[in-house]
């Protein structure tokens, strides 16, 4: 670990990259380190989805999965952690997806364990949204974003503060990326320009 | 928005390192964790976001947990009990590397 600190300005980003490196080739205090800086980010993921999806949260599941996901990046010559890729996300951000799905994992199992067969095949086919019916959208007409816009308004029922929210985007972007693709699928269909402004039904605010 | 509007928990396909994984994503279906984390974090390139959100577009089960992930990067800090780091470094020191005996976890 001792040679891989670097004097002079270094960002978490970067302390972590070289952590990472050092975990990788064996060294143990680095995994103390990585162990230090990140087991709040996998605890408090862990405890909120388990938290969320089961009645009862057992202090020892919210431990056995911490536990779980650092080993999981430990063992087997460390194969989950070089899988990391440094240049597409934040290791903080990669972690707490790891973290999110051993836990979903976990919940699986017990729910597998305490459900009827018959459920576990219902749900299977029921995918994953309650039974309104999908609106369907043309292939190549409206833009990758433009259409993930629509399903989460209208399959979701997300409104447009939410949608703003989870993409990180104004507000007024996502009434414009719902207008124009409404404008888009009017045309396709033939119905005219419509309305001058496709109002958006989730649209509760103004600005 | 709390999610509970969906029935299923977490895709099954979004396995991170090991080989299986990455022959499913390679056929086409959700975004490895990786590819998921980056889209989270708004760093890939256009064509990459791009196909993320062809697929979140289209997979509901890929959507919910976007919506989750992004709820728990978005909370605040959760106090850790104080014996837990070092319950875990020590859990590291003590094992072998070995893959642990049983069903593979899905990350």
């Amino acid at each position: 670990m001792q040679a891989t600190f670097k004097e002079g300005m270094m960002t978490k980003n970067n302390v972590t990259e070289e952590i990472v490196k050092d975990c990788i080739d064996g060294n143990d205090v680095a995994w103390a380190i990585l162990v230090d800086m990140y087991i709040g980010v996998v605890y408090k993921a862990i405890v909120l989805v388990l938290n969320k999806y089961l009645d009862h949260t057992d202090e020892h599941d919210v431990n056995d999965i911490c536990q779980n996901t650092f080993l999981k990046l430990f063992i087997n010559n460390c194969s989950v952690l070089k899988s990391y890729d440094q240049n597409k996300s934040k290791f903080s951000t990669w972690i707490t997806v790891v973290s999110r799905n051993l836990a979903i994992d976990y919940i699986r199992k017990i729910k597998e364990k305490n459900t009827p067969i018959s459920d576990i095949v219902d749900s299977l086919h029921m995918g994953g949204v309650t039974g309104r019916e999908k609106i369907s959208v043309p292939e190549d007409v409206i833009s990758p974003r433009q259409h993930l816009v629509l399903r989460m308004i209208y399959d979701d029922g997300l409104d447009v503060e939410e949608t703003a929210r989870f993409l990180s985007v104004k507000r007024q972007t996502i009434r414009s990326l719902h207008h124009r693709a409404i404008k888009k699928l009017r045309e396709h269909y033939g119905l005219g320009a419509g309305q001058e402004k496709s109002s958006c039904p989730a649209d509760t605010t103004q600005s | 928005m709390d999610g509970a509007k969906f029935n299923s928990i977490g895709c099954s396909d979004r396995i991170s390192g090991n080989g299986a994984a990455e022959k499913k994503k390679e056929a086409g279906n959700c975004p490895d964790t990786n590819t998921f984390a980056g889209y989270l974090d708004n760093k890939l390139a256009p064509t990459e976001r791009d196909s993320v959100e062809n697929h979140l577009a289209d997979c509901p089960v890929c959507r919910n947990d976007f919506y989750e992930i992004r709820m728990l990067m978005d909370q605040g800090a959760k106090e850790t009990p104080e014996a837990l780091a070092d319950s875990v470094k020590n859990n590291l020191q003590t094992h072998d590397g070995a893959p642990t005996p049983g069903r593979k976890i899905k990350i």
